[in-house]
């Protein structure tokens, strides 16, 4: 356990200092394996851990999603998705802030990634929102929280990587995240609500003739955004197709909607997405990479059914058992990202969530969402950040200040899911 | 670093970036010409899932030539920024040489597997292609992106299509 210890405190330690996470567990998980087993055995296992991760055809599921988002993204559908919502809501005080996280929600079904979200959402709800006087601490909390949506809305890359490391269906997985996704846009919506109904000149309501009257167009964008929700969703829950099947049915699927929007009519476009693609990809691979070989050091050491023995020493419930997770995830969520977090404490607890019963399901859907707070948690919220990035004149702090409501409402529904785990049954 | 090393480095990198685009491209072709040959005309493609497997090592390790040049890897970015504004040649060096050092590791064992498995004719299992088909490349590719990732501290991402762009995998 000791070894364990000294060597997660090596990878944080180095990843703090500005080691790539991937190179610093793979350097750490392969000189661990040098040191306890020696040179040709560290040389063998990352050689053979990276050659089965990187030929795995379960993992295919992964590039094809992040190519179904990159398509999306590409798609120019964001401005219709909030012109739709905004249809609907343009009456309700605080209506625009309600149509950015409805947008996002919308776009979120579709893309898979949190970081897309956030990123095309800042370009098309904070100039509107800016130019009704909203205040910048709500538009850019409701974006920056709204993007959040796009890691538990299904198809999600994360609850794929999940799925694959704790051996659970991907399918119920997907399915597991329709609730606590509808949860999350309904406790956004009503932090809004109260926002705006205790401090009314954050959202000042729209004068005559200012509303989205006459554009029920947008309203078109989303049959297409529905539909391939419910094709990639419905195939893979009616068992029409596997995951890895409907990844690449939902990639063509996107192309299908940007070329109807007239986009990817030409080479380049098709080179700068598929390119895009490769790069996210190319990156996440890394680090599983890193992240196994890692774990296979781990569990030479013997830490998992250590941790195990000393669950069942402790007494620990099932209950505190996640609790003590959950915490850990909380810490891990404020500086490191999705997949490093997954990879890293998931496998470790695995052996003890499984020895006492817990629902793998359900705790894979409260690690997401943990992950999902840290999207917009300080130090490091990549939300608040990409929104910075593209709206260079809000504070960094009003955006911090934005999401603060937001994350106690994540809070609120996490309580909520931990509660009440039958609430993803309503799906199952 | 001269100009002509610089321009072979971009051109490199640009045909990986391509190559790894198509890669990508026909995965997801060949994904969906599958799926649609299976459940609609009753004629799956023979071997997709393995041609899948070879597509996907393919992309992943062209990919990270591209990510290499582009200084993309995952980086957390919490007191590094610190250190790096103090000393920003050294902690570059160490940064950029860790990334080399994983790669090259990588590298070396892909080798290693290489010439296993041409020396024991190795081959996949339904459509028997030789595994030198990808492991070949693959080592090229881990060797590529150990030299770039070298490259890029001494011309301290100035080449063109670097965005310096430390990011989180884009979830």
């Amino acid at each position: 356990m000791t070894e364990a210890l000294i060597a997660f405190a090596l990878v944080i330690g180095l990843s703090f200092f500005g080691i790539r996470i991937a190179f610093a567990s793979l350097l750490v998980g392969f000189g661990g394996v040098v040191l306890t087993r020696g040179w040709n055995a560290g040389f063998t296992m990352v050689g053979q851990q990276v050659l089965d991760d990187a030929m795995n055809y379960n993992l295919s599921v992964i590039p094809l999603f992040v190519l179904m988002g990159v398509f999306i993204y590409r798609s120019g559908i964001s401005t219709d998705l909030f012109k739709a919502a905004h249809l609907g809501l343009s009456k309700i005080n605080g209506g625009l802030a309600h149509s950015a996280v409805l947008a996002c929600a919308g776009f979120s079904s579709v893309c898979g990634s949190s970081l897309a979200t956030a990123a095309t959402m800042s370009k098309v709800c904070i100039p509107p929102m800016s130019q009704y006087r909203y205040s910048k601490a709500l538009s850019s909390g409701a974006v920056a929280a709204g993007g959040t949506l796009g890691i538990m809305i299904p198809p999600s890359v994360p609850l794929v990587i999940y799925g694959l490391i704790a051996q659970q269906d991907i399918a119920l997985l997907f399915l597991a995240g329709i609730i606590p996704g509808l949860l999350l846009i309904l406790s956004f919506l009503a932090v809004i609500g109260i926002w705006v109904q205790v401090k009314g000149d954050i959202a000042p309501p729209l004068k005559p003739g200012e509303g989205p009257e006459g554009d029920w167009r947008a309203l078109l964008s989303v049959v297409p955004v529905l539909g391939l929700f419910v094709l990639v969703l419905g195939g893979i829950y009616g068992r029409v197709f596997t995951p890895t099947e409907a990844s690449g049915i939902g990639a063509v699927g996107a192309v299908v909607i940007a070329l109807m929007r007239g986009h990817l009519w030409n080479l380049r476009a098709w080179v700068e997405a598929l390119t895009e693609a490769v790069s996210t990809t190319a990156s996440l691979f890394m680090v599983l990479f890193g992240a196994l070989v890692f774990l296979q050091y781990i569990n030479l050491t013997g830490m998992p059914f250590d941790l195990l023995f000393w669950v069942e020493d402790m007494n620990l419930s099932p209950f505190m058992l996640v609790m003590m997770v959950v915490a850990i995830a909380l810490v891990m969520g404020t500086v490191f990202e999705a997949i490093g977090i997954l990879l890293l404490l998931v496998p470790v607890f695995l052996p003890a969530l499984e020895a006492a019963g817990v629902d793998l399901i359900w705790f894979g859907i409260i690690v997401v969402l943990v992950i999902e707070m840290g999207l917009i948690t300080p130090p490091i919220g990549m939300n608040v950040f990409v929104v910075r990035s593209i709206q260079k004149d809000i504070e960094i702090q009003k955006i911090f200040l934005g999401v603060l409501p937001f994350i106690a409402a994540m809070a609120v529904v996490l309580v909520l899911l931990l509660a009440f785990p039958g609430l993803l049954q309503v799906v199952l | 670093m001269t100009g002509i090393f610089s321009r072979l480095v971009v051109v490199i990198t640009t045909f990986c970036g391509w190559f790894a685009a198509l890669m990508l491209f026909l995965m997801m072709a060949l994904t969906f010409v599958d799926v649609i040959g299976r459940y609609l005309l009753n004629a799956p493609v023979f071997g997709a899932a393995e041609m899948i497997q070879f597509l996907l090592a393919l992309t992943v390790f062209a990919g990270l030539v591209l990510v290499s040049f582009r200084d993309e890897h995952i980086t957390v970015e919490l007191v590094s920024p610190l250190i790096e504004s103090r000393f920003p040649w050294l902690h570059s060096l160490i940064v950029k040489l860790a990334t080399a050092l994983g790669l090259a590791l990588v590298g070396a064992e892909m080798l290693r597997q290489s010439q296993h498995a041409l020396a024991t004719k190795r081959v996949s299992i339904v459509l028997e292609w030789p595994l030198a088909l990808v492991l070949l490349p693959v080592t090229l590719f881990c060797i590529l992106a150990t030299v770039i990732q070298l490259s890029r501290h001494w011309d301290g991402g100035s080449l063109d299509g670097s965005q310096d762009g430390h990011h989180d995998g884009g979830l």
